[in-house]
This record gives structure tokens, sequence and C-alpha cells, in this order.
């Protein structure tokens, strides 16, 4: 009779162990529910991509007028114009603008002649096509690729200054010489050649 | 008796703690999205331009 009774308390004992660990288990999938739907996080992830500013440009190459110059940084001239290159066989950049390599206008300028009447470093910019590259490196060693867009001429008594040096959505280069005719009283020439080009490598 | 009893007992303990530490197993432990911001570098100088073209005529 105990023997019996005992039997029936084991077999009792496994059938209600197995029963609730049974339950847990076949719970397990709501608790890792609720687990997880309070742990899914509910701040958005926001990445800022950053953005790394040009450098400072120190030469500027174009293969087709086998033209390769250092370039000067400067600001503006005593009248309050773009400033010119000091050594006749550099250009100038435009430091009060925007750097080559970022969103906007920035300007390089150079000679078109020396006082003799030789050609200066960008006698020749006037051939430049549609297409043809401008490579301008900086002082970090990086070396970025410009393609000519078009090429324009104005006159210097109306030359667009903010469509030349202002804002734009894309990285712009344009390269500014003289043109025209020369002025020996004023001295200076009746029209400003501009070469208007875009990045393409960077 | 009372050591098959014991017997009993323990076969239910480890039945129930069997199954719960399966449970715990298969719960993945959640993980938590961080905010990554990246501050610009680029300076905010106020660009200007000039009044006039330069004059690159001829160079002295």
């Amino acid at each position: 009779m105990k023997k019996g009774l005992l039997t029936i308390v084991i077999i009792i004992g496994i059938v209600v162990g197995v029963g609730i660990g049974s339950k847990i288990s076949n719970s397990a999938p709501n608790d890792k529910q609720v687990l997880s739907t309070k742990s899914t996080p509910t701040a958005t992830a926001t990445i800022v991509p950053e953005m790394v500013q040009p450098g400072i440009p120190q030469t500027v190459e174009i293969p087709k007028l086998s033209v390769k110059t250092a370039i000067e940084s400067v600001g503006n001239d005593a009248e309050g114009r773009m400033d010119v290159p000091r050594e006749r066989k550099n250009t100038s950049w435009y430091n009060l603008g925007f750097r080559p390599g970022e969103n906007g206008n920035a300007v390089i300028a150079g000679h078109y002649d020396n006082v003799d009447s030789s050609p200066s470093v960008f006698y020749d910019l006037g051939t430049l096509q549609v297409g043809d590259h401008i490579i301008v490196t900086d002082d970090k060693g990086k070396a970025q690729t410009f393609a000519v867009t078009k090429t324009t001429k104005y006159p210097d008594a109306a030359f667009p200054i903010d469509q030349v040096f202002g804002a734009a959505s894309d990285p712009m280069l344009n390269l500014i010489t003289c043109h025209g005719n020369w002025d020996e009283q004023t001295k200076n020439y009746s029209e400003r050649l501009v070469v208007y080009s875009q990045l393409v490598t960077n | 008796m009372i050591k098959k009893a014991v017997i009993a007992t323990g076969v239910f303990a480890v039945s129930a703690m069997a199954a719960a530490t399966m449970t715990f197993a298969q719960t993945a432990t959640p993980t938590t999205n961080t905010t990554t911001t990246v501050t610009p570098t680029v300076d905010a100088m106020q660009k200007t331009t000039p009044v006039g073209a330069p004059a690159t005529g001829r160079a002295y």
C-alpha cells in the first residue's frame, strides 16, 4: 500500500515538474517579445557626414597649355579689387572667397602678358575648351581636377562679381586674366576673360 | 519512503530548472543603437567678394 502510494507521488512529481517546465518554455517567446519591445531604442540614429575643408591651394596645372605655376594667396588691392600675383610667373588665389574644392566659386587669376608685351602665365587661357582639365594641388598634397564648362569675356566695367566670386551649390573654379585692348593711360585692359570650371575628381 | 520522496522532489526541481535555463539561453541580449554625431570641421568664415576684377594685365 505504502509502496503504491510512493509510486503515485513520484509519478505526480515528474508530471508536475515537466508540466511547469514546459509552461515556462512555452511562455518564453512572449517574454522575449516583451523584452525586445522594451529594449527597442526610441531614438533614431543621426549620422552627420563629416565635412573636411579643402586645403590652401599651392599650385595650378593646365596640361593643355603646358602651364604649371605656384599660387599666391591674395585678398584685395588698395582699390578693393582682387589682388594680382607679385611674381609674374605665378597666379593668385582670392583668399577672402572660397577654396578650390568647397561649394562655391573659387577664383584664381594670372597675368595675360608682361611689361615688355611678352606672354605671361595665362596668355593662352582663351584657347581652353569645354572639358579641358585644370588641376589644383593644396598644401595637404591633395590634387583636385576641374573640367572647363565655359569661357566668357566681360567688359572690365561690367564684370559680374557675384557670378564669378559668389556662392554656388557645387565646387567651382574660375580662372581670370585680362583681354581686349590695352589702355596706356589707365594701365588696364578693356576686358576680362573668365574660364569657368567644375570639380570632376576629388 | 522519505528517501524516495526526496528523489521525486529533486526530479521536479531539475525539470523546472532545465526548462527555465533553456528559456534564458534562447533570449537574445538586446542591443541599443547609439547616436553618432560628427561635428563639421568647415569653419563658418564669412566669404566676401571684391569690388572689381583683378588687374591681370601687364605684369611688372
